[in-house]
């Protein structure tokens, strides 16, 4: 997935005066900071933020007197009413990082064949993925919705985001539905 | 029965002046969507009580409402009829001060629709400008 690129200019006054004229000339101050280099005090457009809120991805590429640098975006400062962001916190990353980690599982819907006897038996409440360090998701929905008695949810069937690999064996089963009348 | 403190270190406080808007309280927390006030006031224990029975007459049995507000503090009143003078008067209500922006109720497990439904019935009861709002956007 392309992520947004977020043009910013930089900023070599701050101080409360200085950021409310930024503020009421359309732009947000911001900082960018991390990943072995300086703090960089920048500003960048409010219409540019709004987007980036609306698509909801943190990570954006900040591109600064020419150069790009992937961050993501640590913070969000909003005002009273919640209407307009006030400053935005951006942390660089390393383009290459990856990482393995333990994503927590997260169980939508409830089969129809619960009504009729069958009961949901729960063996994995995560899963292992292998992911960009800076795009790890909060969790991996499990849709259990249209699930029939005797068939189970396992690896494989999990949808996994792109450019991500799910590191647990394929036939691994995280959850299965089974008949308590013919319960063994 | 109404809002109060279960005790207080002074029964008689003054009034004070409401100034600025809410730095706390002014986001959605517990639910998906949230009355927000625009203005500053008090709105009494009755009044929170009010609302609290006209959102959850709304909302039974598909939603949970919540209340953001508490009464902390006392106003105090002259009885009918008395000249002035002879110290500051009794304890006659309680009251929640509300800056622009705090978040006075909120909603959990109904649409959009049926929360301005609903809100629109509670701010009938209130004596500040309010407004409906959700979650702030958070960033995956």
């Amino acid at each position: 997935m392309e992520d947004y690129r977020l043009v910013a200019e930089r900023r070599t006054s701050t101080g409360k005066r200085d950021t409310r004229k930024l503020r009421s000339a359309g732009r947000v101050p911001a900082n960018l900071y991390g990943f072995h280099k300086d703090n960089v005090a920048l500003s960048v457009s409010a219409d540019d933020v709004e987007k980036v809120v609306a698509r909801g991805s943190r990570v954006v590429d900040v591109e600064v007197d020419g150069s790009v640098d992937k961050a993501v975006i640590q913070e969000l400062q909003w005002d009273t009413f919640s209407t307009h962001v006030r400053h935005v916190d951006m942390m660089r990353v390393d383009p290459d990082g990856t990482a393995t980690v333990q994503v927590p599982l997260e169980f939508v819907g409830e089969p129809p064949a619960l009504k009729t006897g069958g009961q949901l038996r729960y063996h994995q409440k995560h899963v292992t993925i292998t992911c960009a360090d800076y795009r790890v998701p909060r969790h991996i929905d499990v849709l259990l919705g249209s699930l029939e008695m005797g068939e189970s949810v396992t690896v494989a069937d999990l949808p996994i985001p792109e450019g991500m690999k799910a590191e647990d064996p394929a036939d691994t089963v995280i959850v299965e539905l089974y008949d308590t009348r013919h319960a063994e | 029965m109404a809002l109060m403190p279960k005790r207080v270190k002074h029964r008689k406080v003054q009034r004070g002046r409401i100034r600025g808007n809410a730095s706390r309280g002014n986001t959605v927390v517990f639910g998906e969507w949230g009355l927000q006030s625009l203005d500053p006031g008090h709105v009494t224990a009755q009044t929170i009580e009010a609302c609290r029975i006209a959102a959850t007459q709304y909302v039974r049995g598909i939603g949970k409402v919540y209340i953001r507000i508490f009464p902390q503090k006392s106003v105090t009143s002259r009885p009918l009829e008395t000249r002035m003078g002879k110290g500051k008067g009794e304890p006659d209500r309680w009251v929640a001060v509300v800056k622009p922006g705090t978040v006075l109720f909120e909603l959990k497990g109904v649409s959009r629709e049926a929360a301005r439904d609903c809100f629109n019935r509670v701010a009938h009861k209130l004596p500040v400008k309010v407004r409906l709002i959700g979650r702030r956007p958070e960033l995956e």
